[in-house]
C-alpha cells in the first residue's frame, strides 16, 4: 500500500526536518546533556586520577569518594620525584622521544619532499612499502626485530630504542609530510630557484615554513608514539639505564602490593609533558589536521 | 647584454611508455632588448620552451645560448634570468617586501640596507610602496601581479621570462597591465620572452612574435607580418579575431580561370593564377574585415542569407553559410542586418590568401598595407568630408 512507502520515506524526512530545525532551548539542552555524558565518560577517570594523586593510600582504600581538604597532600609527588630511578626514567624518556622526533622529522621532510617533487624509479613502490609497514601489528615483528637489534648490538641502548621508534614513525611521518608538501604549488619552488636559491634553500626557506602545520602534526604524533611506547622498550631495554616512563611505572607494582597512590602520581607526571606539548602546538596541529593545505595563506 | 638563442631545442616527455614531443627542433634568436612573444594553442610547447630557457626543464637535445655562451646545463640560478609565473608564485609566508628582497638576498651579496633601498625604489616605480608590509594573502590579484613583476624587476636580470602573467586578471585590469608592461619593458630595455595563448597580447605587446604549433615553429615575425603575410594556414587561422575564413576550392582553367567552391565561383586575374597554378587542391582564405558588401549583379558577388548578425556597435559580425561552411564578415556597425535577410558579398582579389590544400603553405598572401601613407590617408579623409559637405 502507498502508506508503507510514505512511512519509510517519512522517517528520513522527519530526521531531516529535525536536523534542520532552529536551535531552541530544549534542543540546546539535549545537545549539552549528550555532550556532557560523552565527556564525563572520557574525562571522569582522568579527573579521578588527578584527585587520587593528591590523596594518601589510606584514603584510596577508604569507602569515601570525594576527599575533604584535609585529606589532600602533595606527599605523593614528593615521593615519586625523589625516587632516583624515576628521575632517570624521565630523562631517558625525554632523550628518546626528542631524538626520535628529530630523526623522524629530518628524514620525513627530506623523504616527503623528494617523493612529492621528483620522479625516480621505485618512487611509487617505496611509497607503498612505507604504507605497508603500518599494516603489521608490532607484536608480530617483535621477535625478528629483537634478533636484528641484537645482531646490530643495539640492545639496551638509547640509540636502539630511538631507531625502533623511528621505524614506526618515519613511514607515517613521510606520508603525512608528502601529502602536505604536495599541496604547496611547485611554482613556488621554481620561483625560488629562479630567484637564485638552491634546492636546499627552497626546502629551508620555502617548504619548511609553509609546512609548519604538517610538521607539527608529524612531530606531535611521533613524540607521543615514542613517549608512550611500552612494547618495544620492554624488549629492547634490559637495564635501568634505558628504561622509560611507561615501562618504569611497573616500579610501583611490587610482587604482592601495589602502591596505587604513587603509581597514579607517576602516571600523571608521565602525562604532563604530552599535555603541555599539545597546548603549545595546538594551533598548528589543529590547522594541520583540518586543512593539510594552503588555505588562508 | 641579453641576446638569447635556442639551437635545435627539442624536449621529449615520456608518458607511460609513450613519447610526447613537446618542442621539436626549435631555432629562435632573440636580440638584446627585444620583446618576443611565444604564442600558440594549448599544448603547442610554448611553456616548455620557456621553461627550458629558464633551466626548469632539461632539453632532450639542443642548446640554449645567452650572449653567445652556452647555458643549456646551467642551474636556473646561474642564468641571470627572472621569471613571472601565471600563478604569480609569491611566497605566502613572506611580506611583499620580503618577496621582492628574496632574489637579491639569494643571488647577490648586497647589504641589507642596499637591498631594502632597491626594493623600495622598485616598489615606488610599480606603485606598490604602500603594500610592502602586507602578505600576498592580503593583496588583490592585481596587486599580487605587481609584486610578482616587482620581484622580477628588482633583480635587474639579463632576461625576463613571463609565463602567461596576465591570464589570471580580469579583462579590464589585463588591458591596463598590458599597456603598463609594454611601457615598462621599453623603459628597462631588458630582453623579454613572453608566453601567452592570447593573440591580442601577442599582437599588441611584441616586437616580434613566435608562433608555435605542436612543438614546431610556424613563423617568426612582427605582429603585422604574421597578420598580413602568414606563412601557412595555421598562422593565418590563429592570428586575427574573428578568424580568417577558409574555403576548400578547386582551380578551373577551362575558359576564364575560376576558383570553384560548392557555394560560389570566383573568377580570378592572371597574377593570382600564376601564384596558384600547378597545385592540386587549394584553400582560399579571406579575413572577415576584408569582405566587401556589393550589389547582387557585381562581378564575383556571392549572394546568401544572413544567419546571425552580432552588432558590436563599431562593427557588426555577420555570419553566412556558404556551401555548408560558416563564413564571418566584419561589416560596418552603422549597417543594420537582420537574420534571414539576403546579402551579396565579395572577396576582393587583392585581399585574398591562397594556401596549398595539402601542406597548408601560403601560395599567395594579400598585399601588405603600406605604412607611410598616413598623410595621403588624411588627405583622403579631407576629400571625403569635402564630398559630404557638397
Amino acid at each position: 500500500m502507498a502508506n508503507t512507502d510514505d512511512a519509510s520515506t517519512g522517517v528520513v524526512q522527519r530526521i531531516d526536518a529535525w536536523l534542520d530545525e532552529d536551535m531552541s532551548v530544549r534542543r540546546a539542552g539535549i545537545v549539552y546533556v549528550v555532550l556532557g555524558l560523552y565527556f564525563a565518560f572520557l574525562l571522569l577517570p582522568i579527573v579521578y586520577m588527578l584527585l587520587a594523586s593528591f590523596t594518601s593510600q589510606d584514603f584510596l582504600f577508604s569507602p569515601e569518594l570525594i576527599p575533604s581538604l584535609s585529606d589532600l597532600t602533595i606527599n605523593n609527588y614528593v615521593s615519586v620525584l625523589t625516587i632516583g630511578e624515576f628521575q632517570r626514567y624521565f630523562v631517558n624518556s625525554t632523550i628518546i622521544a626528542v631524538a626520535t622526533t628529530a630523526l623522524v622529522l629530518t628524514v620525513g621532510i627530506l623523504a616527503g619532499y623528494s617523493m612529492s617533487r621528483f620522479e625516480y624509479p621505485g618512487r611509487r613502490g617505496l611509497l607503498y612499502a612505507f604504507l605497508s609497514t603500518q599494516m603489521l601489528p608490532i607484536v608480530l615483528i617483535l621477535i625478528p626485530f629483537f634478533l636484528l637489534m641484537y645482531d646490530l648490538n643495539l640492545i639496551d641502548s638509547h640509540l636502539g630504542i630511538v631507531v625502533a621508534h623511528s621505524v614506526i614513525g618515519i613511514p607515517l611521518g613521510t606520508w603525512l609530510l608528502k601529502g602536505y608538501i604536495d599541496d604547496i604549488p611547485e611554482s613556488l619552488d621554481e620561483a625560488a630557484m629562479m630567484d637564485g636559491g638552491s634546492r636546499f634553500d627552497v626546502l629551508v626557506r620555502i617548504i619548511i615554513p609553509l609546512s609548519m602545520p604538517g610538521i607539527a602534526v608529524a612531530g606531535f604524533y611521533t613524540f607521543i608514539l615514542s613517549w608512550n611506547d611500552f612494547l618495544l622498550v620492554s624488549i629492547l631495554s634490559q637495564t635501568e639505564a634505558t628504561r622509560t616512563l611507561p615501562f618504569g611505572l611497573q616500579l610501583f607494582q611490587a610482587q604482592n602490593a601495589v602502591a596505587w597512590n604513587l603509581l597514579i602520581t607517576a602516571a600523571i607526571i608521565t602525562m604532563v609533558p604530552v599535555v603541555l606539548l599539545f597546548a603549545l602546538a595546538q594551533k598548528w596541529v589543529v590547522e594541520g589536521l583540518a586543512s593539510g593545505g594552503m588555505k588562508g595563506m | 647584454m641579453g641576446q638569447l638563442e635556442t639551437r635545435n631545442l627539442t624536449k621529449i616527455f615520456q608518458d607511460s611508455g609513450q613519447e610526447i614531443v613537446a618542442v621539436d627542433d626549435l631555432d629562435i634568436t632573440i636580440e638584446d632588448g627585444e620583446f618576443i612573444t611565444l604564442v600558440g594553442p594549448s599544448g603547442c610547447g610554448k611553456s616548455t620552451t620557456l621553461r627550458s630557457i629558464a633551466g626548469l626543464e632539461t632539453p632532450t637535445t639542443g642548446e640554449v645560448y645567452l650572449d653567445g655562451q652556452e647555458i643549456t646545463d646551467r642551474k636556473p640560478k646561474a642564468r641571470d634570468m627572472a621569471m613571472v609565473f601565471q600563478s604569480y608564485a609569491l611566497y605566502p609566508h613572506m611580506t611583499a617586501r620580503e618577496n621582492m628582497a628574496f632574489g637579491l638576498r639569494m643571488a647577490t651579496d648586497l647589504s641589507a640596507e642596499e637591498i631594502d633601498r632597491q626594493v623600495t625604489e622598485t616598489a615606488e616605480m610599480m606603485e606598490i610602496g604602500n603594500l610592502l608590509d602586507k602578505k600576498p594573502g592580503d593583496l588583490s590579484g592585481g596587486q599580487q601581479q605587481r609584486v610578482a613583476l616587482g620581484r622580477a624587476i628588482v633583480r635587474d636580470p639579463e632576461v625576463f621570462l613571463m609565463d602567461e602573467p596576465l591570464s589570471n586578471l580580469d579583462a579590464k585590469l589585463r588591458t591596463q597591465m598590458r599597456t603598463e608592461l609594454q611601457a615598462l619593458q621599453q623603459d628597462l630595455d631588458i630582453t623579454t620572452l613572453y608566453v601567452t595563448h592570447d593573440q591580442t597580447e601577442a599582437m599588441t605587446m611584441s616586437d616580434r612574435i613566435v608562433i608555435l604549433d605542436d612543438g614546431r615553429l610556424q613563423q617568426i615575425g612582427t605582429p603585422l607580418e604574421c597578420y598580413h603575410q602568414p606563412v601557412n594556414q595555421f598562422v593565418a587561422g590563429f592570428i586575427g579575431s574573428p578568424s580568417m575564413n577558409f574555403f576548400e576550392i578547386e582551380l578551373n582553367t577551362q575558359g576564364e580561370p575560376t576558383f570553384v567552391h560548392d557555394g560560389f565561383e570566383m573568377k580570378i586575374d592572371e597574377d593570382v593564377l600564376t601564384d596558384v597554378e600547378g597545385h592540386e587542391s587549394l584553400t582560399l582564405g579571406i579575413r572577415p574585415e576584408d569582405i566587401e558588401v556589393v550589389k547582387a549583379d557585381a562581378r564575383n558577388a556571392i549572394t546568401k542569407q544572413v544567419q546571425v548578425a552580432e552588432p558590436l556597435g563599431e562593427v557588426t559580425y555577420v555570419h553566412l553559410e556558404i556551401g555548408q561552411q560558416q563564413c564571418t564578415a566584419t561589416l560596418q556597425g552603422d549597417l543594420v542586418f537582420d537574420a534571414g535577410q539576403t546579402l551579396s558579398i565579395r572577396f576582393p582579389q587583392d585581399r585574398i590568401h591562397v594556401f596549398d590544400g595539402q601542406t597548408g603553405n601560403a601560395l599567395r598572401n594579400r598585399e601588405p598595407p603600406a605604412r607611410d601613407d598616413i598623410e595621403a590617408f588624411a588627405e583622403g579623409q579631407v576629400d571625403e568630408t569635402a564630398r559630404s559637405d557638397a
